[in-house]
């Protein structure tokens, strides 16, 4: 897979073996203090899936286990309803 | 009794009042065996286009009921829904948490 998220590879190790500090990890679904995961708002869904129509991995959208767990129902809810694709490219 | 979202998409080329007979029955559907004042919520969202087609239709009609439902009454309202020609896709989730 194509690596285009470079800036994501958080918590490498440098040169002397010590560590980056590692910038803190915020969900922006806990801010929002988010219950569950619409699929209704397949637009905010947009940005959680890749040019190709996958589910982007957590370590590209920065969301919390609990909340991409949600998300990655609300998005099967919302492609199953032809909101979102399942592919695109 | 809890409380379900019930999503359907119709066939975009449906007149307006075969439509609306649609509507009328997945509601009646919804509304069976419960008084008026938890008579479910309608909401037409109207003509969208797909994000792929179905049965060679690039849009749907998409309309949202929020009812209550017992849940033992789930299954077989889905099974009248799968049997309703125009409606192209549906889907019936619980609403609030997943817990």
């Amino acid at each position: 897979m194509r690596r285009d998220d470079a800036s994501d590879e958080r918590g490498q190790y440098d040169e002397e073996g010590g560590r980056f500090p590692r910038p803190p990890r915020i969900c922006a679904f806990c801010v929002e203090k988010v219950d569950e995961i619409d699929y209704k708002q397949h637009e905010t869904l947009r940005r959680y899936i890749s040019e190709h129509g996958r589910i982007k991995p957590r370590r590209q959208t920065g969301v919390c286990a609990r909340h991409q767990r949600s998300l990655a129902t609300a998005v099967k809810r919302a492609r199953h309803l032809a909101l979102l694709p399942f592919v695109s490219d | 009794m809890k409380d379900y979202e019930v999503t359907i998409v119709i066939r975009p080329e449906l007149e307006d009042d075969a439509r609306a007979q649609i509507i009328q029955r997945v509601q009646n559907l919804l509304t069976a065996g419960q008084g008026e004042t938890n008579a479910p919520v309608v909401h037409q969202w109207g003509q969208r286009r797909l994000a792929y087609p179905i049965k060679k239709f690039n849009e749907g009609y998409y309309v949202l009921f929020e009812a209550k439902i017992d849940p033992l009454q789930v299954n077989d309202i889905e099974r009248n829904i799968r049997y309703m020609e125009p409606v192209l896709r549906h889907l019936v989730v619980r609403k609030g948490g997943v817990k």
